[in-house]
């Protein structure tokens, strides 16, 4: 057999598991996805390998990737329209799931997992494609969000969620939805000044939030992030170390597995939230500049599907999912880079983590689902 | 695939919902409502997107390759969080071994008084109440306000005032066995110390040093176990790992002793007290305010990185023959030596030749480095430790301070590398904390053996002590330099200060010490300079003898005073001496007879003598703090009267002064015993040294001749034992008054006015003993004292009675 030949038949093998004509496959999408998986088991591994635990997290992440892999296929397989139709039930689902959290033993100080015995499950995740779905499922009948009362349902929408994330309490997660909500109202035409309208909202809202329930330590995080030598030793602690193992890197990087600052422990979330400073310090500016071009091009072609595609809700999911994938790695690097202050949000397809990663797949699942029922097109549209 | 077709009504919403967003409507329709459309609307966020991430990667351009070299350098440190390993400092012993000053185990009591509870306002302790109040404030941005630091300080007074009656701090007195008061007390300070500073807060403030170690073990375990909070348990772990709480102890919320903690130190401690305070010096903690205070007297310098950059320089250099004829010069490979300290150790312990051959042999710039006045420098922990080089914020000390110790005064500052031997650090993360980096472990100080007698020390202040004014007094080895005794009246105790701010009582005895106006902090013996007075004379003698301007027996005539110009120049007391030849000026100090002499001799004729004998420069003694002395030659007085000719400007009448050491020149009393020693040892001119293993140079001859000193030295017996009625030594009074030394004593007294109206005139007395085969040189100067017969000399002779006793039981 000719390696053409090889390659067509692993494609067709591939994309007929996916029930898809190859053609039709965003290959493109999916190697950048790969590619990112890839990286992050291998950025896992030699986070981790010193402390004791051996290929443990890389192990798990690979069983976790298996589990994301099963609910990539079904969502992929599945009409995406059956599943939009399915949205509210699954809303309220979620909704259920994220109440029950609260009676788990919290963890860290934060309930926000189940424990299943072989993952933790993170309702707050699993409710991300959840909600991008409702949100598709009630913009795409209405032009009312043209009117800013019209906003209130999809907004009330994505309070809820929003604000039960926020009392597990889990800023990061609740932070990843905001993009998500914008984009999509942006998408869907909301009108400009009603979206500024709700950032000067969303401000005040967070003014108000400092003064009355915001936890003392998530304030200080904030004050760490203006004033890290203050705090350098306590809540600027991690970002501090994750600059200094960014800046470290260089160019080349130190090598995989010469993470001097990751192996001694001193940089807390390693393997998670800052998975992006041990890249960046064993891979170097090199490896992880490369990081940076694939979540671009992710977010990027999650657009490019939208903006193929003709059918409204189809669209605006592909905006939201972008606007996740992309606005999650983006807020995630810039917690790493010090940029943002502190708050744990995974990098998609990167971290390590269960819920974060069937999460992130389940999505990529979805957006292939959209971006493979072109057929819809008819021809080409005469764009406005 | 196929695509199920939707039911009716969504399709229908489908092709509404489409036509709103984008689908049909015709472009022109959209601008006419001028809503971006749907593609473009995507390409907006495509660009948002894009800036996002472009934002990241300017944002790794510069940490990775802008700065990339700092954060490296940041990663290996570990981002500068180390952990100070004090190592521990070396003893400071006589001449025998025995130690003066070592390093103690101290087992400390500390309590942390934000830890302590109170009640009136509801919160668990002063820092969670303290906690609150600053973040409403720092959320604020805005100070504490008075009704805060109201609260506050109601607090810390409720603190105080339940010290006593907290039924813990029975409980710990009882089991230490201490005074319930003294706890009290502790706290009281610890309070004291959090209203003074807040930032303090947190340190654990001593209450008690030194306790039983036995008691104190129990304690830390107690308080350990009470503070350790297990966590929940691990699945799967073994039952075994669970920290079982001890028996009949209180919760675990409720710790048997809340805010104790269990300090393990070490004291400085002085094992005399104050004997030889002076010499042996006090140590302070590293703060930069005393480095200032060092910088400025010269005792520190600042050149680590120059001497690193010579010791690499060095150890690159050298060829492996060269390195082992070295190791064979220096007794050590220089490749092993740690640093350049040690290599200047090693160095500095050879005598010339040899450092000369380590100098050809390629450590030219090590052996130049020595030449140099030495000084203390700050090893790399130190530094680390003080952040140098960095802004304090930056500097990241993250050590206990208090762990590392300076030498400020004394033996404990020149010698302070030394002493210190290095610290160590631990370094939190970093590639330095991955492998184990042996420049990074503490080693200890050296012992340093100094050349005091300690008896004869003892003798010297106590004789010093039996009258009230300030005095000093010094003891050489008039052949080798060596310091046998330095004393310097009136003195301290140096663990006054090591260590510092503990208890009322030690806190007041400091402030005494601090404030006395007498000053006892200062060593006399180098530190101060005096008009040398009459015990300059045997010196002039000598050289006006060397140099022919008199001869042994020629006699002069004293009719108490010489008339010069408009001005008298009195003999002590206008007292006439008659005929007196050189001898017997010197016995009686007969200042008519070296006016003669200093007119002879002249200032400037006197000058390379003086200059060779060491006077108006630092004799080189290895203690910080030396005054220079003066001698009044011409480059000194161009120096010190670059504007006035006229006191520049020298007449007979400053030359008849001068000989009787008086006007311009002064010294210490240290240059003082130098000179004696000169006179002593048949005019060589010694090098003094307090460290017993220091390099000592060849005392070097000033050229004085035997025959010149003998007449001067039988001048110097006469003035103590001779007693010839008329014609009595100046010292022979309180040399034969009491019971007769076992030594024979020869000295001469001085009494020298200080220039300033109503001020009582120094006194002096230098000697030598034995007379006739001296072995040991003297000098005893009261401040103010009076006539130096009778106030210095009696001192001497107590001292030297002590030190060789009586005459067989006379």
């Amino acid at each position: 057999m000719y390696p053409s030949q090889t390659r067509r038949a692993l494609a067709e093998t591939i994309a007929g598991g996916l029930g898809v004509r190859p053609e039709r496959l965003d290959w493109f999408l999916l190697g950048v996805a790969g590619l990112l998986v890839a990286l992050g088991i291998a950025f896992i591994a030699s986070a981790s390998s010193h402390g004791g635990e051996g290929w443990g997290y890389a192990g798990r992440q690979g069983f976790f990737l298996l589990l994301g892999l099963a609910g990539f296929v079904v969502v992929q397989r599945a009409d995406y329209r059956t599943l939009l139709r399915w949205s509210p039930a699954l809303y309220l689902g979620g909704l259920v799931l994220l109440c029950g959290v609260f009676a788990t033993r919290p963890v860290n100080g934060a309930r926000s997992w189940y424990d299943l015995y072989f993952f933790k499950l993170q309702p707050s995740e699993l409710l991300k494609p959840v909600l991008i779905l409702t949100l598709a499922y009630y913009l795409m009948y209405r032009d009312s969000y043209k009117r800013l009362t019209g906003l209130l349902v999809p907004l009330v929408l994505c309070f809820v969620p929003m604000a039960l994330i926020l009392k597990q309490p889990d800023l990061g997660t609740t932070m990843t939805l905001v993009p998500v909500v914008f984009a999509m109202l942006y998408a869907a035409a909301a009108r400009l000044w009603h979206l500024g309208l709700m950032v000067l909202c969303g401000a005040a809202g967070l003014t108000g939030m400092w003064f009355t329930i915001m936890k003392d330590y998530q304030k200080r995080r904030v004050l760490a992030w203006l004033y890290p030598e203050q705090y350098r030793l306590s809540e600027a602690w991690q970002q501090l170390q994750a600059k200094i193992a960014i800046g470290s890197g260089g160019f080349f990087g130190s090598g995989w597995g010469e993470n001097s600052q990751s192996n001694l422990n001193l940089l807390p979330e390693k393997h998670t939230d800052f998975i992006f400073a041990v890249a960046a310090e064993e891979g170097g500016f090199l490896t992880v500049c490369f990081v940076v071009l694939l979540h671009c091009a992710l977010a990027l072609s999650g657009l490019h599907i939208a903006s193929r595609t003709r059918e409204p809700a189809g669209r605006l999911i592909a905006v939201g999912i972008a606007a996740l994938l992309g606005g999650q790695a983006l807020i995630n690097m810039s917690v790493a880079l010090g940029l943002l202050p502190t708050t744990g949000v995974t990098m998609p397809f990167v971290s390590y983590g269960g819920s974060s990663l069937i999460s992130s797949l389940l999505c990529l699942g979805l957006l292939v689902n959209i971006g493979a029922k072109q057929e819809i097109m008819l021809g080409r549209e005469t764009f406005e | 695939m196929n695509w199920p077709a939707p039911p009716a009504t969504h399709a229908a919403a489908a092709r509404s919902a489409a036509t709103t967003l984008t689908g049909t409507r015709p472009a022109a329709a959209a601008k006419r409502a001028g809503l971006p459309t749907f593609q473009l609307r995507v390409r907006v966020l495509a660009a948002c997107f894009a800036l996002g991430f472009g934002v990241i990667a300017a944002r790794l351009v510069q940490l990775q390759l802008v700065n990339g070299a700092y954060y490296r350098e940041q990663a290996r440190t570990g981002g500068g969080v180390q952990r100070l390993d004090a190592a521990p400092r070396g003893a400071i012993g006589d001449r025998l071994g025995n130690p003066l000053a070592r390093d103690l185990p101290s087992y400390d009591l500390a309590v942390r008084a934000d830890r302590l509870p109170f009640e009136n306002t509801g919160y668990k302790d002063l820092s969670a109440l303290r906690e609150k109040l600053q973040a409403r404030a720092e959320a604020e941005k805005r100070a504490l306000s008075p009704a805060d630091r109201q609260l506050l300080d109601a607090a810390l007074e409720e603190i105080r005032g339940r010290a006593l009656r907290e039924p813990w701090v029975r409980r710990l007195a009882q089991t230490i066995q201490a005074d319930e008061t003294v706890i009290a007390a502790g706290i009281a300070d610890a309070c004291d110390r959090i209203a003074r500073k807040w930032a303090m807060a947190s340190a654990p403030v001593t209450i008690l040093r030194g306790i039983d170690p036995n008691a104190w073990t129990m304690l830390s375990v107690l308080q350990e176990d009470k503070f350790r909070n297990p966590g929940p348990p691990k699945r799967g772990a073994p039952a075994a790992s669970i920290a079982v709480p001890l028996e009949g102890a209180p919760e675990r919320e409720e710790p048997a002793f809340p805010g104790l903690v269990c300090v393990h130190s070490v004291r400085r401690a002085y094992l005399h007290g104050s004997l030889a305070s002076h010499v042996l010096g006090v140590l302070g903690e590293l703060q930069p305010e005393q480095l200032d205070c060092l910088r400025e007297q010269g005792v520190l310098t600042d050149h680590l990185e120059e001497r690193r950059a010579i010791w690499t320089r060095q150890r690159e250099r050298l060829t492996a023959a060269q390195a082992a004829e070295l190791a064979t010069v220096l007794g050590a490979d220089p490749r092993e030596l740690r640093g350049l300290g040690e290599l200047l150790g090693a160095l500095q312990a050879l005598d010339p030749a040899r450092r000369r051959r380590a100098a050809e042999l390629g450590l030219a710039d090590a052996v130049r480095w020595i030449d140099r006045p030495p000084r203390m420098e700050l090893c790399e922990a130190e530094r680390i430790a003080l952040g140098a080089g960095q802004s304090r914020q930056d500097g990241r000390p993250r050590g206990r301070l208090v762990d590392l110790r300076l030498g400020l005064t004394g033996v404990e500052a020149w010698y302070n590398d030394l002493l210190r031997g290095r610290h160590g650090f631990e370094t939190f993360g970093g590639q330095d904390a991955a492998r184990l980096n042996p420049e990074a472990l503490p080693r200890e100080g050296r012992m340093l053996a100094l050349t005091l007698n300690p008896a004869w020390q003892r003798a010297c202040e106590r004789a010093l002590a039996s009258q009230p004014r300030p005095a000093a007094m010094v003891v050489l080895d008039c052949h080798t330099g060596e310091v046998l005794a330095m004393a310097s009246f009136p003195d301290f105790d140096p663990n006054l200060f090591s260590p510092p701010r503990e208890g009322k009582e030690r806190q007041a005895a400091l402030k005494a010490v601090l404030q006395d106006p007498r000053k006892p902090l200062t060593n006399r013996c180098i530190g101060e300079q005096y008009p040398l007075g009459s015990v300059f004379k045997p010196f002039v003698a000598a050289v006006a003898l060397e140099q022919g301007l008199v001869r042994p027996g020629e006699r002069f005539e004293c009719r108490g005073w010489v008339q010069e110009g408009q001005t008298r120049f009195h003999c002590d007391g206008r007292r006439a001496h008659g005929s007196v030849d050189l001898r017997e000026a010197l016995r009686r100090s007969c200042n008519v007879c070296f006016y003669h002499l200093g007119a002879r001799l002249g200032v400037e004729g006197l000058a390379p003598w003086a200059k060779a004998a060491g006077l108006g420069r630092r004799t080189g003694l290895d203690l910080p703090g030396e005054a220079s002395g003066i001698y009044p030659d011409r480059a000194w007085r161009e120096r010190r009267f670059p504007n006035s000719t006229w006191d520049r400007a020298w007449s007979r009448g400053k030359d008849y002064h001068l000989a009787i050491g008086q006007g311009y020149m002064s010294v210490t009393p240290l240059q003082a015993a130098c000179l004696m020693a000169s006179i002593a040892n048949g005019g060589l001119a010694v090098t003094p040294r307090l460290w017993l293993d220091a390099f000592a140079p060849e005392p070097q001859p000033l050229g004085l001749s035997p025959a010149a000193l003998a007449v001067v030295r039988e001048g110097l017996d006469e003035a103590v034992n001779v007693g010839t009625p008329g014609a009595r030594g100046t010292a022979y009074a309180p040399f034969h008054a009491g019971e007769r030394l076992a030594v024979r004593v020869a000295g001469k007294t001085g009494t020298a006015d200080t220039g300033r109206e109503n001020e009582a005139p120094h006194a002096w007395f230098g000697g030598y003993a034995p007379a006739q085969n001296p072995r040991v040189a003297f000098v005893v100067l009261v401040e103010n004292g009076g006539h130096g017969g009778e106030v210095a000399a009696p001192l001497a002779y107590q001292a030297l009675k002590e030190i060789y006793g009586t005459a067989g039981g006379q």
